[in-house]
């Protein structure tokens, strides 16, 4: 799972379950506050009827009087008891309903009565009657000087509390579902920001290869985690490079040094072969001599070249130039070779066209090709060329009759230092780069470079590349 | 003629020196770049062959300076380097010609020759030998007057023959003037020979038979009768 859909996930349980906690501390709240108000203005009757007691009389002043009365208990549900547990008064809503305390009239002794266990607490608690109307509660055992003088339970409907609480969580729930929609797609859009650095770093880093090691990644905020990242990474790259270089330039440095003793003794030997006094024996070994030690250079070249100490194209010398013209030129030379073997060589289309190139590579190239098939097909063969466009490129087939490559060997011709005949290959000579290099350089010119085989029937290299195109 | 050598490897220096010295030229050496630069600024040659990689100036260095001073001796720059940003560094410098290491003797002389004629035969254009006669700038050549056609690497062949006259030339070195030294040369020396014996039927009849000589086993030499 991508980062940034695991941490929008955890964004966004943990905000759900911090807005069930916050709906349902706000759902409960709301109650206990709509129930104390209710329930203040219960303990305010019970309190007034309860200080509205006369101890000579041994009634409640308030209830004697209906219409003197500062509270107008009609609207409430009200039960109050003497203290011989005689019903003394009950209010119209209470006679209407019974809430299991018997009713049976004034002055008779209650069957049932509700206790508060200790006086003067109230204990509430909601009743129910007919299932649509409820009722809150209150009962309390009233006190004067310590002795018990009557009991009272009073009482108010909650339906408009119900009512609003239904509401609220009505509310609640679209509230809490709008909430949690933008905070998925706040959160999204926020945490895609804050990677958006991350995205830049890895193409940036992905882009980086040994042509540019002298590039880094841009640092937006040095001071953040993804600056930090980009800060080492950095360094990271700074020290590849300097590893790299050191690397290259070792390797400059030992070529360097190998070609100056070659140059020495190269001139030594070239020299003599015009000096008067010594033998054509010993010149003819001379010219032995420099034939090895320019096989050497051209190792050594090779070796540059392919272990690409300098960035390849550094040696490369491109422009526009005619790809027919490079292998007429390598033709033609080649044509010298295969007439030594009585070969034929056929050419069955020969189109021209234009590429961006190193004339000099890409005639090593094709040579390289054309010469290996010299080399392995035997006296009066046929080597064919063949020159083709197609779309937006050059195909460039070289072929032959010869004994063709077996299977097991094709995966690994263009390795360096392969040799297919590994008996053979002293004599034919050669370092056993030349594929490598072909391959090499055709890659340099983003071209391609394969082969089709097979035995007893011949061989076909075959190059593909991408013809110029003027601006 | 007289050639100012800097090279800091003595005995490839030397090697040179003794080598120009045959061929009747005078030679002055500098083994560092300070020296170099001093012998250079003072004047009087004919040519210089500068190393590039030198102690204390380099070959650039040294070049760029004496093209400052203005001074327009032609300037053969020799180096083991061999990327094209190299050469350009050079030719841009003022160099006027370049040669990688390890360079063909032979090609050295035919590259001092060139530029040395260049230089003092500015006005013309023409090399000859025996009854030949070779337009350095058209390519064309003429025997007894009359136009040989030749192909581009025969005429390549026969220059850098005549170049280096009555000395004996290995098929490679030859190989390596026409072909380059970017590549395996050793087939190539079987095209040297099918080249020679192409140009011989050309160039060799009547009064300059066998110009072009035989040395068994090393190679071939122009032989200029004195």
């Amino acid at each position: 799972m991508k980062i940034r859909t695991r941490l929008t996930f955890w964004y966004f349980s943990i905000s759900f379950f911090i807005l069930i906690i916050f709906c349902a501390g706000t759902y409960y709240g709301v109650k206990k506050l709509l129930f104390n108000t209710l329930d203040k203005e219960l303990d305010v009757i019970a309190s007034t009827i309860e200080e509205s007691y006369d101890i000579d009389k041994d009634e409640f002043s308030e209830i004697q009087s209906e219409h003197e009365n500062t509270v107008n208990f009609s609207q409430y549900y009200l039960v109050i008891y003497n203290k011989n547990k005689y019903l003394i008064y009950s209010s119209e809503i209470a006679r209407k309903l019974s809430f299991n305390i018997p009713l049976t009239g004034n002055g008779d002794k209650a069957s049932y009565l509700i206790d508060s266990k200790v006086p003067g607490r109230n204990e509430f608690f909601n009743s129910h009657k007919n299932g649509d109307i409820t009722f809150r509660l209150m009962n309390r055992r009233l006190i004067n000087n310590n002795q018990t003088i009557g009991w009272i339970t009073v009482g108010l409907p909650i339906g408009h509390i119900e009512y609003s609480m239904e509401h609220l969580i009505y509310y609640i729930l679209i509230g809490g579902f709008i909430g949690i929609l933008l905070i998925s797609v706040g959160s999204y859009f926020v945490i895609q920001k804050t990677l958006s650095p991350v995205n830049a770093i890895t193409q940036k880093a992905n882009k980086i290869s040994k042509d540019n090691l002298d590039e880094r990644i841009n640092i937006y905020n040095s001071e953040d985690e993804l600056g930090q990242l980009s800060i080492v990474l950095n360094n990271l790259l700074d020290r590849l490079q300097s590893a790299f270089e050191s690397q290259q330039q070792f390797m400059a440095d030992a070529a360097h040094e190998l070609k100056t003793p070659l140059s020495i003794l190269r001139s030594h030997w070239e020299g003599e072969l015009n000096n008067p006094e010594i033998p054509l024996e010993l010149k003819e070994k001379f010219v032995g001599d420099v034939e090895t030690i320019t096989r050497l250079n051209h190792l050594i070249n090779n070796l540059l070249l392919l272990s690409q100490t300098e960035s390849p194209k550094s040696q490369f010398d491109f422009k526009p130039i005619r790809i027919d013209e490079v292998l007429r030129d390598a033709v033609s030379d080649i044509k010298i070779l295969a007439e030594i073997k009585s070969q034929k060589i056929i050419i069955k289309n020969f189109l021209p066209g234009i590429v961006f190139g190193d004339r000099l590579r890409l005639f090593q190239l094709f040579f390289n090709l054309l010469e290996n098939a010299v080399k392995y097909t035997q006296e009066e063969g046929n080597i064919t060329l063949n020159v083709k466009l197609i779309s937006d490129y050059v195909i460039i087939e070289i072929g032959d009759n010869g004994p063709g490559i077996p299977a097991e060997d094709i995966p690994f011709i263009f390795n360096r230092f392969y040799r297919v005949q590994k008996d053979r290959a002293r004599k034919t000579g050669g370092t056993g780069l030349g594929l490598s290099i072909s391959k090499l350089i055709a890659e340099l010119h983003k071209g391609v470079i394969e082969v089709n085989s097979k035995p007893g029937e011949g061989t076909v290299f075959k190059v593909k590349l991408l013809l110029y195109k003027q601006q | 003629m007289r050639i100012l050598i800097v090279e800091d490897e003595e005995s490839l220096a030397l090697r040179i020196k003794n080598i120009l010295e045959t061929e009747k030229y005078n030679v002055q050496v500098a083994f560092d770049g300070e020296t170099g630069m001093e012998n250079a600024l003072v004047g009087g040659f004919d040519l210089i062959i500068l190393d590039i990689l030198l102690p204390k100036f380099d070959g650039i260095q040294i070049l760029n300076e004496i093209r400052k001073q203005n001074l327009t001796t032609p300037v053969l720059l020799l180096t083991a380097k061999v990327t094209v940003k190299d050469k350009v560094e050079g030719l841009d410098a003022g160099a006027d010609d370049y040669l990688t290491k390890p360079f063909a003797i032979p090609e050295l002389l035919a590259r001092v020759r060139s530029l040395l004629r260049r230089k003092s035969e500015a006005k013309s254009s023409t090399i000859s030998v025996a009854d030949l006669e070779l337009n350095t700038t058209t390519h064309e050549v003429f025997k007894n007057g009359e136009n040989v056609n030749l192909t581009a690497k025969e005429y390549s062949i026969l220059e850098f023959m005549i170049y280096n006259k009555n000395r004996v030339l290995s098929r490679l070195s030859i190989a390596e003037h026409v072909w380059g030294d970017n590549f395996d040369l050793f087939s190539m020396t079987n095209f040297v020979d099918v080249h020679i014996k192409n140009l011989r039927k050309k160039i060799e009849n009547g009064s300059n038979r066998h110009i072009i000589q035989t040395v068994r086993g090393v190679g071939y030499m122009l032989k200029e009768e004195q």
